[in-house]
């Protein structure tokens, strides 16, 4: 009995001692966490605030920036800065910009546009954090989309029977490597002249007597007329991509009154459900005959040249009265990357600023070249340096043979841009890209025929897209009439 | 009720101009009214599972899945709030259930704080309010997962765990567990009925009665929710309208304090679990993310109002331990957070 007793005894004790045992190591282990955890945190806490400032969000609009100058990228870092400087700054590729500090964070605002499908770069060093003090630094990447350019491949000549192929609007990009080819965007027998806005494709298609009328598409949709004046001759078709609006000048055909149309110049809106294009009106409501205009980048505003050279400026969409922007001779088009209009007199070429109306002479720089070329197409670059077309004739065989060359020309001298490689190739026209750095170049190829048409172009045309900065042809593309150019 | 009036001074303030109402009280309601109405569907949507979960999936479902070793007892444990997707204070009462039906408290433990993060409601409502940014709901998940198991850890080591429970708890748990055996002989029984069993007027009647206590739990789920949600709400737009922003950016750019203030801020408005990202998203441009993860573990775990439901189970001694060690370990993970982030 009592032996039992003792046992029992002794296993309680053998249990309470277990428990002891237990109840220290989870004592212990108590301890150890909170200390474990503690350490852990104040570890952690001293390391996160004797870090210097480093980037926490970045913020652009790529696709905006290579569209438009005065774009802000925005550095957020993870504790607020001293103000920095300039010189702190480094974007690479090079290209000029601001910088400011605020409560946002590092705002760089690019001054110009920046280049298609590049990588760029941005550093920002001697960073010091305002309420630690300690040293760090900012680093950035993003990279620009690739511009889609369009063109009009025309198939066959305006003439052809019912077996022609049809003619197609191709979309394609600057680099093979950027896209996936070329692609075909509109089709239709006989096309003139395109124009696209966001989605919306916009033709002047003709039958097989050669009358005009306007055709409309919607990305996949199918092809819709748009009203116009019967019997009209339709040329000069433009678009304005930013407001998403198109315009074209008409010649033939009356309105309701009977009163014909001359040069008249008529807008329309693929999003307005009427699906008529109105007429475009100077003073007091009186028609408005044009020889010559453009969209103002950017916006829906419109500059005009009437038959009396006079210039306006005004905007179908607000409506009220133009203004008169002077007489001149001929309009060139824009400067890239701003509201700045070239034109050009027997006195010289001009700008002028249209979100001011300032008026102010634009001396180009002249290319030395060989008394022998006949200057062509001229284009002027913002910097007061111009581009140029020369065309070489040879006649030392027994058909003469046409070449073409494109020089720059700036403060810096004169240098070869571009030259047809083929012989007997030429380059029929060419133009600056929105942002400036590329030249469109359109090829006419040895012995090719003209196709006949109104506004007439050549059979196996091609558009090469020159770097203006390095020269090198990034790529070639079937088709004339870049959008570029127009 | 009060959602009613903020919506109503929304709409008859609209066309008020700003010497009617101040710009101040506008945006007080406005930013308080847009919060509840980004969380609403959520916390419906979490109500309406956790009422599902609660009446029609059978309690054994839960015992036979899970595995017999401890540690991965208590990480699977961790993980059923992917199948009981219910609110932190939702929890309580569950884990309750689940310690009277035999479950040790330790494994509780690990459920009670992981259940709140790792559930399909609140892992949403986070991707929806941050996405993958900053490593918020990465470390939200994480961090939730192992603190959970941490402490699941730490009470296991207790040699008496009924000693962590109040003493009128524990006798309650041990009064069920001497009458399981009926209760799993009624099971059985239950069981063997099957299909028929529904069927009849008996099974009929039983779902009857389920379905009406469902509705009933709703409702009370909902009005327990709700009043939190928006009072939660209006604290936000308090805050933000009434704290200047000089405050806030000092507090929430500075690595230390945007993790204090955060947690404090957690502590104190006891925001539910499914809606708190989209509370603490406004505070995303201001606070670090270190400081937004640990709102979002340290809120979800324990708060003013489940350390007051906590005490009904819990002693004092068990809640001032585990508020040390949740509290520390959510610290350093904002740290470690503001550190890598």
């Amino acid at each position: 009995m009592s032996t039992e007793a003792d046992r029992t005894s002794a296993d309680r004790a053998s249990v309470d001692r277990t428990e002891r045992l237990r109840m220290r190591r989870y004592r212990r282990a108590s301890i150890a966490t909170v200390l474990a955890l503690a350490l852990m945190a104040g570890v952690l806490g001293a390391a996160a605030v004797l870090r210097g400032p480093h980037l926490d969000s970045a913020a652009i609009n790529a696709a905006t920036a290579i569209q438009r100058p005065g774009q802000r990228l925005v550095l957020q870092p993870d504790q607020p800065i001293e103000p920095i400087t300039e010189a702190d700054v480094s974007v690479t590729p090079e290209t000029p910009f601001e910088v400011g500090v605020d409560e946002a964070g590092v705002t760089l605002t690019f001054t110009g546009m920046l280049r298609y499908g590049t990588d760029y770069s941005v550093r920002v060093s001697g960073v010091q954090g305002s309420s630690t003090g300690l040293p760090g630094s900012l680093s950035y990447d993003f990279s620009t989309p690739d511009a889609t350019v369009h063109t009009l491949l025309r198939r066959g000549g305006a003439a052809a029977g019912p077996d022609k192929p049809a003619d197609q609007v191709l979309a394609s990009g600057l680099t093979v490597s950027s896209g996936a080819g070329t692609e075909v965007i509109f089709e239709a027998p006989r096309i003139q002249q395109f124009a696209v806005a966001g989605d919306v494709t916009v033709a002047i298609v003709l039958d097989e007597e050669g009358a005009g009328s306007l055709a409309l598409k919607v990305g996949d949709s199918a092809v819709e007329g748009v009203h116009t004046s019967v019997g009209a001759r339709l040329q000069n078709l433009r678009s304005s991509p930013s407001a998403g609006l198109f315009g074209v000048s008409v010649s033939g055909g009356a309105d309701a009154s009977g009163r014909e149309y001359q040069n008249a110049l008529f807008v329309f809106d693929p999003e307005v459900g009427s699906g008529r294009a109105e007429e475009v009106l100077g003073f007091g409501g009186e028609p408005l005959r044009v020889v010559d205009w453009r969209f103002v980048p950017g916006t829906s505003s419109i500059v005009a040249q009437g038959v009396d050279q006079q210039l306006y400026l005004l905007d179908p969409l607000a409506g009220g009265e133009p203004a008169a922007l002077g007489r001149h001779a001929e309009i060139r088009g824009f400067l890239p990357g701003g509201v700045t209009l070239v034109v050009a007199d027997p006195s010289g070429v001009s700008s002028i600023d249209l979100s001011t109306g300032d008026v102010a002479p634009m001396p180009l720089a002249e290319a030395t070249v060989d008394p022998e070329l006949y200057p062509g197409t001229i284009v002027a670059l913002p910097d007061g340096g111009s581009v140029r077309r020369y065309d070489e004739i040879d006649y030392s065989s027994a058909q003469a043979v046409q070449s073409s060359v494109i020089l720059v020309a700036d403060a810096s001298g004169t240098r070869e841009l571009y030259r047809s490689s083929v012989p007997g190739s030429r380059v029929r026209t060419f133009c600056l890209s929105p942002n400036g750095q590329y030249l469109a170049v359109e090829t006419i190829a040895s012995g090719s025929l003209s196709d006949g048409y109104a506004l007439p172009g050549y059979s196996d045309m091609t558009t090469s897209f020159v770097d203006l900065a390095s020269g090198a042809v990034t790529r070639s593309v079937p088709g004339f009439l870049p959008d570029w150019c127009t | 009720m009060l959602a009613a009036v903020l919506l109503t001074l929304r709409i008859v303030s609209s066309g008020w101009d700003t010497a009617v109402i101040p710009d101040r009280l506008s945006d007080f309601v406005t930013l308080s009214i847009s919060v509840v109405i980004e969380s609403l569907p959520f916390v419906f949507l979490g109500i309406l599972l956790s009422v599902v979960v609660r009446f029609w999936v059978p309690d054994t479902v839960i015992h036979r899945l899970l595995p017999r070793r401890r540690v991965l007892r208590r990480a699977a444990l961790s993980l059923l709030g992917v199948l009981l997707p219910v609110c932190e204070c939702g929890n309580v009462p569950l884990a309750r259930g689940l310690m009277m039906k035999g479950l040790s408290v330790p494994e509780a433990m690990t459920f009670l704080l992981a259940a709140p993060i790792l559930n399909p409601v609140t892992i949403v409502t986070t991707y929806q309010a941050f996405g993958w940014d900053d490593g918020i709901l990465v470390g939200r998940i994480v961090g939730g997962f192992v603190i959970a198991n941490l402490v699941g850890w730490l009470f296991s080591l207790h040699p008496r765990p009924d000693d962590l429970l109040t003493p009128g708890f524990s006798a309650a748990c041990k009064h069920e567990a001497a009458h399981a055996g009926h209760s799993h002989a009624a099971a059985g029984a239950g069981a063997r009925r099957g299909l028929a069993g529904v069927f009849s007027p008996a099974g009929r009647a039983a779902q009857k009665v389920k379905l009406r206590g469902a509705v009933v739990a709703f409702s009370e789920e909902t009005s327990a929710m709700l009043p939190a949600l928006v009072v939660g709400s209006a604290i936000a737009g308090a805050i933000q309208v009434g704290l200047s922003r000089d405050i806030l950016l000092a507090l929430g750019s500075n690595p230390i304090w945007s993790v204090l203030a955060l947690m404090i801020l957690a502590f104190v408005i006891a925001i539910c679990s499914n809606v708190d990202a989209f509370f603490i998203l406004s505070f995303g441009g201001t606070f670090l993310p270190g400081g937004i993860v640990a709102f979002l573990v340290f809120g979800a775990m324990l708060d003013i109002k489940m350390v007051t439901l906590l005490r009904t189970t819990f002693t004092t001694a068990t809640l001032v331990r585990l508020l040390i060690v949740v509290g520390l370990a959510s610290l350093a993970l904002g740290f470690g957070v503001n550190l890598l982030a």
